[in-house]
């Protein structure tokens, strides 16, 4: 029996979407106080679409593995689709999280649509 | 404590082959069928406003309530029944000295005295008070292991403390802070003393007149009572003297167009019709406590938090925090190296375990002690067992086998 679904695990062990991007189009940071996990994406855009998003994730193994399968998710999409990406997206990608969980796997899905909210009000 | 796990319907849940492992007690209690009983009686045989009907269910019900005011007076050691306010909790409690004596009592250029190691309840009605006073608000540092620093305690309270706030237990670490020593260092300089205590009430032998503060809080819900009912005790001559808090209904006793006389003690800080059944539904819990005898509650806690924590730290990969068990009650705060706390509550609740993970309302001192991250914490009362602690302990292997 594991702790959490296969998909979950499978985030946890090998995320492909950890660590930086040097020449991000756009960098968006943010954290669950009350439990101190913390997200940052970094997002490289080529042709309005998301070529290339990265993340460094602290935290409880679910948000870290919601970091990284949402990564997985926008990657190649268009700005638009990947700002309709909802917390319920994310939830039900993930295989099921229990109730109580809910606010560590969200995170990303702020964190992203907070980066990609960015994109409209560049200089 | 066998016998008592019969009185709790809770623990009869089962979470597939697994029985409840309720470790949360520091968050809450559960509640044994009398206090459910008696709480269901009340409403369905005296239900009645109370100090308004002159018929007989009201002066029934007037009569329980104003008899829960006597049960907890003599729970804590107060000298009258006068000196028991009914609160929602020990938070309200804490914003009553706040607000009724703080304001009046606390102007530009004083000092507010509290510890880093306070429940957020007892941080922030004093970082308000000292914003709205102008007044500046210090904190006496805790050791490396969550103890307070009574060297520096002595250098910050000086004669420009006006109160001086504390906890009696840490809700993260159960460390036993010596109250005695700085009541005598507020005393000295004509401090009040507000003592937060919503964890010791419940595990320990309270007396608050042995104590010497001025005022004490605590809460219904972690001593086997309903949730919504809490308790502040002030010494009755700063009560009588006191600003009021909330206004309106019950806390006068005559009102004209241009303004109002406040009505005696204890109705005087009790505004708006009380929770009149939890009131009532908290004496039974104190019937219970007492009945069992508040030395054997803390001894059993003793016993498990000692089982626990040789258990816990023959793990090398479990940091424990706090101080040593001579100074601390039933509360373990621990981390599994490599997993996250809530990662460790959830490997917990796999197997049945009820455990808290995060801040615990107390972010300053998870901060202090060196996890920054939080931590996940087992809390014991009565009715634990050391079956549960095995069962925490293997979750914990859990946890580190499957994430660490």
């Amino acid at each position: 029996m594991s702790l959490y679904p296969d998909k979950v695990m499978e985030h946890i062990k090998n995320p492909k979407h950890s660590g930086s991007i040097a020449n991000a189009t756009v960098v968006a940071d943010n954290g669950n106080p009350s439990c101190g996990d913390e997200l940052k994406y970094y997002i490289r855009i080529e042709n309005g679409l998301i070529a290339e998003i990265k993340h460094e994730a602290r935290g409880c193994a679910i948000s870290r593995a919601a970091a990284d399968l949402l990564a997985e998710m926008a990657e190649g999409k268009s700005v638009q689709e990947a700002l309709s990406l909802t917390h319920e997206d994310i939830i039900s990608a993930m295989g099921g999280i229990s109730e109580g969980r809910r606010a560590c796997a969200t995170l990303s899905v702020d964190v992203l649509q907070e980066a990609l909210n960015k994109l409209y009000n560049l200089p | 404590m066998k016998e008592v796990r019969e009185d709790f319907p809770t623990l009869k849940m089962r979470f597939g082959e697994r029985p409840l492992c309720y470790l949360d007690n520091a968050a809450t209690t559960l509640r044994p069928v009398q206090v459910i009983e008696c709480m269901d009686r009340f409403y369905r045989d005296c239900n009645a406003n109370i100090h308004r009907g002159i018929y007989h269910l009201s002066v029934k019900a007037s009569k329980m309530y104003d008899q829960a005011h006597e049960r907890v007076a003599r729970f804590i050691g107060a000298r009258s029944w006068k000196e028991i306010i009914f609160t929602r909790n020990t938070t309200e409690s804490i914003n009553l000295v706040a607000y009724a004596f703080g304001d009046a009592l606390v102007k530009e250029g004083d000092e507010i005295v509290t510890t880093v190691s306070e429940h957020h309840s007892n941080m922030i009605p004093w970082q308000r008070l000292a914003a709205r006073a102008r007044a500046s608000l210090r904190y006496i540092p805790v050791m490396p292991d969550g103890t307070l620093n009574l060297e520096e305690a002595r250098k910050i309270i000086t004669p420009r403390t006006r109160i001086v706030a504390l906890q009696h237990v840490s809700n993260v670490l159960g460390t036993v802070h010596p109250v005695s020593d700085i009541v005598e260092m507020a005393k000295k300089v004509g401090a009040l003393v507000v003592l937060d205590a919503a964890q010791s009430v419940p595990h320990m032998p309270f007396d608050v007149k042995e104590l010497g503060v001025d005022f004490a809080a605590f809460s219904g819900h972690k001593m086997l009572g309903p949730t919504g009912i809490g308790v502040l005790w002030g010494r009755g001559e700063l009560l009588e003297d006191g600003d009021v808090f909330l206004t309106g209904g019950s806390m006068i006793s005559e009102v004209n167009l241009e303004g109002a006389k406040w009505n005696t003690l204890p109705w005087k800080y009790e505004a708006g019709t009380p929770n009149i059944c939890g009131a009532i539904g908290l004496s039974a819990a104190i019937d219970y406590l007492e009945a069992i005898g508040l030395e054997n509650v803390l001894a059993h806690e003793k016993s498990l938090l000692e089982y626990a924590y040789e258990r816990l730290s023959s793990l090398d990969f479990v940091k424990i925090y706090g101080p040593r068990i001579d100074k601390r009650i039933g509360v373990i705060s621990f981390n599994v190296e490599g997993v996250h706390p809530h990662d460790v509550a959830q490997a917990c609740d796999s197997l049945g375990v009820a455990v808290r993970s995060g801040h615990h309302c107390a972010q300053p001192l998870s901060v202090a002690v060196g996890a920054k991250h939080g931590t996940a914490r087992a809390s014991f009362y009565i009715y634990n067992t050391k079956d549960e602690v095995d069962a925490l302990v293997e979750a914990v292997v859990i946890a580190k086998k499957e994430l660490g």
